[in-house]
């Protein structure tokens, strides 16, 4: 009785903080609804109906949520390795290119193509994100600028090869690449609902980086770069290869979220389809929320994408207009920021630890 | 422990004073409030405009007006979506279909292809419509425009307020698609049909809403000699007014009248009225007479021109722009009118010389 009692008591302390920080969230909102002259718990009643709690909202919830969280995940892989990957923008669109046009392009049974497709998407966002990680190891050039940098220049150079030699001409106006055959498209879950199998991969890839991070001889290594590297160099690690090795699974995770959006959703490349989307960055964002966990980052990523399509979704009944709406939505998300996931591990941490020294003690 | 109830009962109570004074502030006469769609009479229609964030966008804005005016006129139910990124689009069309509005318009071209892909896949959930952009998708209605006509017009004026020794004309765009194409095609050769010596400068912002980029673009036109400088950048026109105010030079607008008493630099503006097209779709559709097909609209279709040629303006024209060259840029528009100027081909911009 007493087990479940301090159970109990355990969830309330870890939890009441990030509920506070919803609450205070949602009171923020609330008086930029009362300025512009609507009712705050009628918004917000939509706002949540038009997220999570009606299935067609959800499910566009979780569709919206799946580049984000597997760019989260890319996040995580080379941060907790104290790599500061702030690239993942520009690996995405890189790889998802390569990929896309494989796909378009490759003769071949189907099956064959999709495996290439992929694998050649994967290893193209490998390549572009092993060269940041190269002029660091040999010109000592900084990974976080040389990565923000390249965003930009694959974003315009993908722009530049789809406006000119490879766009599709059968649409009049839109700057995109053909599209990818029906039979390589991800299947759907529901019809009619653009739910689709990408979200289930998703969650496949979060459990395969737990596994790497918390099982495997490089998640250890990578993971003891990340907290002292000198202490690990002298452990015996060899850094420059976990380095290498990590900035490559970094970079095929953000070319698989790019891939899945691509596969799953629009079925073909199109011009700034994920700049203008900003999913690396809310990725980003879901990551440090949640202290660098793959589980955490998964959750938060969930959450973020549901703010997002909420926060589009209110305009339809309430008139509020978006950038309103968007207001909102940030506001909910900064209160939550503050370290939500994160404080749940530290203090499931730190009891872990006083229950070991308690029973050392006895 | 009581340190956190209070402050959450605290927090409760304000809360629910804030609601208390929301309640009269709310305005339940509005198109509905939440939980749409159950407690309706049934025979009330309801139209859905979903189109880019609106922001400075004349283009959006204008689309917006004839919606709102539309509704005065019928009393249909109405909604906007704005769309904050390219991936909303696809979400907002299948919102406002799950929603059960009767008729979806998508105004930008941005919305076409995810508007193509759902009316492909729920062809009778709703009525389809796209303003500015045509789709491979039979039940969708696209309206379209012959801009080049318009920017023909447009060209012709800069020509001819232009200094005799001048001949560098700028532009600045969003991008270096299709659509620009025929702004830029259109404008090249309503100036070259003055001065034929003509040289041009174009631009590209990159984005629907950036002034001060189309500011700074506009300002090194200029510095590189450009002494007119046309403004097709959407949002970012404004930015091109900025710079012609500072620098001296004129330009042009687009979209609706933007000239303006207080910048005489602004010698004229393209019309595209997209607010008679929403008006149009709005017509058709609550008298019944909906029926899908497309249509291509240009200066003959009164929907498509130039301030002073072919659309009055309150405001006074610029000394700069002489009657006598005025009534040409009149005989030529009379001329696209009457089928004598063709400018309904256009070469591809890859050919074009």
């Amino acid at each position: 009785m007493t087990k479940i009692k301090n159970a109990a008591l355990h969830m309330f302390k870890v939890l009441w903080q990030p509920f506070l920080a919803i609450f205070l969230g949602l009171i923020v909102g609330a008086i930029v609804i009362l300025i512009v002259g609507h009712n705050p718990i009628t918004v917000y009643i939509t706002m949540f109906q038009k997220s999570f709690f009606t299935l067609h909202y959800l499910l566009q919830s979780l569709t919206r949520s799946v580049p984000i969280l597997v760019c989260s995940l890319a996040i995580v892989a080379s941060w907790r390795a104290g790599y500061i990957n702030l690239g993942v923008e520009g690996q995405m669109t890189v790889g998802s290119f390569v990929g896309t046009l494989v796909a378009v392009y490759m003769p071949g049974p189907t099956f064959v193509v999709i495996i290439a497709a992929v694998l050649c998407g994967m290893m193209a966002g490998a390549a572009y994100s092993l060269f940041a990680a190269f002029i660091y190891d040999k010109f000592n050039v900084s990974i976080v600028i040389s990565t923000l940098m390249m965003n930009y220049i694959a974003t315009y150079i993908t722009t530049y090869f789809i406006t000119f030699s490879l766009r599709d001409t059968s649409s009049v106006y839109a700057i995109q690449t053909k599209e990818i055959a029906m039979a390589m498209r991800l299947p759907r879950i529901l019809p009619g609902k653009p739910f689709n199998l990408g979200f289930f991969i998703a969650i496949a890839l979060v459990i395969l980086l737990m596994f790497v991070v918390s099982k495997t001889k490089f998640g250890y290594e990578s993971k003891m770069t990340g907290l002292n590297p000198v202490f690990a160099q002298y452990g015996g690690v060899k850094k420059t290869r976990v380095m290498y090795s990590t900035m490559a699974l970094s970079g095929a995770i953000a070319a698989c979220a790019g891939m899945l959006e691509i596969f799953g959703i629009k079925f073909r490349f199109v011009e700034s389809m994920f700049t203008s989307t900003g999913y690396a960055w809310t990725g980003l964002m879901a990551a440090l929320i949640s202290g660098l966990h793959p589980i955490g980052a998964g959750f938060t990523s969930i959450f973020l994408a549901g703010m997002q399509v909420g926060g589009q979704n209110i305009q339809l009944s309430t008139g509020i207009p978006v950038q309103v709406a968007t207001l909102i939505q940030s506001s909910i998300i900064l209160f939550v920021s503050v370290q939500l996931f994160a404080n749940w591990r530290k203090k499931s941490k730190l009891k872990a630890a006083a229950d070991s020294k308690k029973a050392g003690d006895e | 422990m009581k340190k956190i109830l209070a402050l959450v009962l605290a927090t409760i109570m304000i809360v629910s004073l804030l609601a208390g004074c929301g309640a009269p502030a709310g305005k339940p006469a509005e198109g509905g409030s939440a939980g749409a769609g159950t407690d309706k009479p049934a025979e009330k229609k309801r139209i859905a405009l979903v189109c880019d964030v609106a922001g400075t966008q004349v283009f959006v804005l204008s689309m917006i007006d004839g919606l709102n005016a539309a509704a005065e006129k019928f009393g249909f139910e109405k909604t906007v979506v704005e769309c904050a990124d390219s991936a909303a689009y696809e979400d907002a069309i299948r919102a406002v279909v799950e929603e059960g509005y009767d008729l979806v318009v998508v105004g930008g071209w941005q919305g076409g292809e995810a508007l193509g892909k759902i009316a492909k896949e729920m062809p009778d959930k709703a009525h389809y419509a796209l303003i500015d952009s045509e789709v491979d998708a039979e039940n969708v209605k696209c309206i379209f425009y012959r801009e080049q006509e318009g920017a023909y017009l447009v060209g012709m004026i800069a020509a001819s307020v232009m200094d005799k020794d001048q001949h560098k004309y700028g532009a600045v765009h969003v991008n270096q698609g299709p659509g620009s194409w025929k702004w830029r095609y259109g404008f090249q050769e309503g100036v070259k049909k003055i001065d034929p010596e003509a040289t041009f400068t174009f631009n590209y912002t990159g984005s629907f809403n950036d002034p001060a980029k189309a500011k700074e673009f506009a300002l090194q036109q200029y510095a590189a000699g450009a002494r007119f400088i046309n403004a097709a950048a959407a949002g970012g026109d404004i930015g091109v007014f900025e710079a012609a105010l500072e620098k001296k030079f004129c330009t042009s607008g687009q979209d609706v009248d933007l000239t303006n008493p207080d910048n005489p630099y602004i010698v004229t503006s393209q019309i595209k009225d997209t607010k008679a097209t929403m008006e149009y779709l709005c017509d058709l559709f609550m008298n019944n007479k909906w029926a899908p097909g497309n249509e291509e609209w240009g200066i003959s279709e009164g929907v498509i021109g130039a301030v002073y040629v072919t659309h009055e303006s309150k405001n006074p024209m610029s000394e700069k722009l002489s009657p006598e060259a005025l009534e040409a840029v009149k005989q030529a528009a009379e001329d696209i009118r009457s089928g004598k100027l063709n400018l309904k081909e256009m070469p591809a911009e890859e050919d074009y010389k």
